[in-house]
């Protein structure tokens, strides 16, 4: 310990000075312009190399997160696919009923352009009209509801998801069939507002939201999410009803958009003047 | 009158005459300049051989960074006139005569006659004109324009404090 001291005395203006030239670097590299340039295009020819084998490493840690998501997915539908085969074997129907034909097509696309920030969110992806993508078409993943798709061009389209002012689905329970319309009134990216669910349904927390049987645009039964908070609204009639998503929008990398084969066929039946 | 009072005011006039003259004096050619008179390191080379090591680090710092005030450069003189000063406790030990130094000598053309001076004065502000262009630079890139910033300017500076030094011959 004396020693130490002693060499810490003998050599205090050693360690002095090079204390003080660290301290003259940091001058020279922080207050003056033409050395700090130089300094950090130095310093950033080392750290780039750093990133980018950063990057490489990262790229492929993200990549296994897709090869994961993607397993899931592949594991649900080979699961639904023994269902249906079992159906088949128990069920052989000689007459060609419309309930077994196909009625949706799904086309998957990549993500390329995500907001969550604003109070008109759209998601952009890589999928066009040359591809069979067409303005009004839903768009979800496995685990719920993306949006509804706004504008097409050639090889992109404009989805406009959930989390925009203007979006309106209509969704029902999973327990009963009373139907209401999902909405977003900003703030929470991960909480939609169902309005509109009649006041005799009952509700419970966690119940399931899905999308309706009425509806041209998603599949029957599409989860949506559970819900959080039900609650009447200043003298409505109506439940308003919040809804935690089941799908984390802000975190997507592939969805699917739902072609209804039948679509145009309905829409006309519907728009026929009833006289 | 106590020599660190002498000392102080000898140091301040150095200064001033630094800032004031020698800081204006530019020979531009093609954007280089190629006069650059720095004699302030004198203050800390005329400092007796007995101060502390300790406050010569810090004052040598210290009078670096007033300096750089004037000249708009933070940190490039003070870096330059700490090691300038850190070393001349090396170059002293080194320039050191056989009997070593008496308790009355100080590092004066007086005391320690021309060769010696020229010696210790050419080490020191080789040294401090050197760091002071490299850190100007602050790049290996232009050495070549560092050492000839170095070289015209101790042409103008050593024989600028041997001027002085033999107007005056302080003892001290």
């Amino acid at each position: 310990m004396q020693e130490l001291l002693a060499f810490l005395v003998r050599y205090s203006h050693f360690m002095l000075f090079c204390i003080l030239q660290f301290f003259s670097f940091y001058l020279i590299i922080n207050y003056n312009q033409a050395q700090k340039e130089i300094f950090f295009n130095t310093t950033n020819t080392f750290t780039g190399q750093f990133q980018k084998k950063y990057d490489e490493v990262k790229s492929s840690f993200i990549s296994r997160q897709i090869l994961d998501s993607l397993s899931d997915r592949i594991k649900d539908l080979e699961e639904e696919k023994e269902i249906y085969r079992m159906y088949l074997q128990t069920h052989v129907e000689p007459v060609k009923d419309s309930l077994y034909t196909q009625k949706y097509e799904l086309i998957s696309a990549k993500i390329i352009y995500n907001s969550v920030n604003t109070w008109d969110n759209f998601i952009l992806i890589d999928k066009g009209s040359k591809d069979g993508v067409q303005k009004g078409m839903g768009v979800i993943t496995s685990k719920g509801v993306i949006g509804i798709v706004r504008n097409v061009s050639e090889h992109y389209a404009k989805i406009m998801s959930l989390l925009n002012s203007q979006t309106r689905i209509s969704a029902c329970l999973s327990k009963s069939n009373h139907f209401g319309t999902i909405t977003w009134r900003g703030i929470d990216p991960t909480v939609t507002t169902l309005i509109d669910l009649p006041s005799h349904a009952k509700l419970a927390v966690n119940d399931t939201v899905v999308t309706t049987q009425y509806s041209q645009i998603f599949p029957q039964g599409i989860n949506i999410g559970r819900i959080e908070k039900f609650y009447f609204e200043g003298g409505s009639n109506f439940y308003t009803v919040d809804v935690k998503l089941f799908e984390d929008l802000s975190n997507v990398q592939f969805v699917m958009v739902v072609k209804n084969l039948y679509k145009s066929e309905a829409d006309s039946l519907l728009n026929q003047s009833s006289l | 009158m106590s020599i660190y009072i002498q000392h102080i005011i000898r140091g301040f006039i150095i200064l001033l005459i630094q800032i004031s003259v020698f800081k204006n004096l530019s020979w531009d050619f093609h954007g280089f300049n190629y006069l650059v008179v720095l004699i302030y390191p004198l203050i800390f080379a005329l400092l007796p051989f007995q101060i502390n090591k300790v406050w010569l680090v810090i004052l040598s710092f210290l009078v670096g960074l007033g300096v750089d005030f004037f000249y708009d450069s933070p940190g490039v003189h003070a870096s330059a006139l700490l090691l300038m000063s850190y070393t001349r406790i090396l170059i002293v030990k080194w320039l050191e005569p056989r009997g070593g130094y008496t308790v009355h000598q100080n590092p004066t053309l007086y005391h320690q006659g021309f060769q010696w001076t020229m010696r210790y004065m050419l080490s020191l502000f080789t040294i401090h004109h050197l760091w002071y262009f490299s850190m100007l630079s602050f790049t290996l890139f232009y050495f070549d324009q560092i050492l000839l910033h170095t070289i015209l300017s101790l042409l103008v500076d050593i024989p600028l404090v041997f001027i002085l030094l033999f107007l005056f011959n302080p003892k001290y």
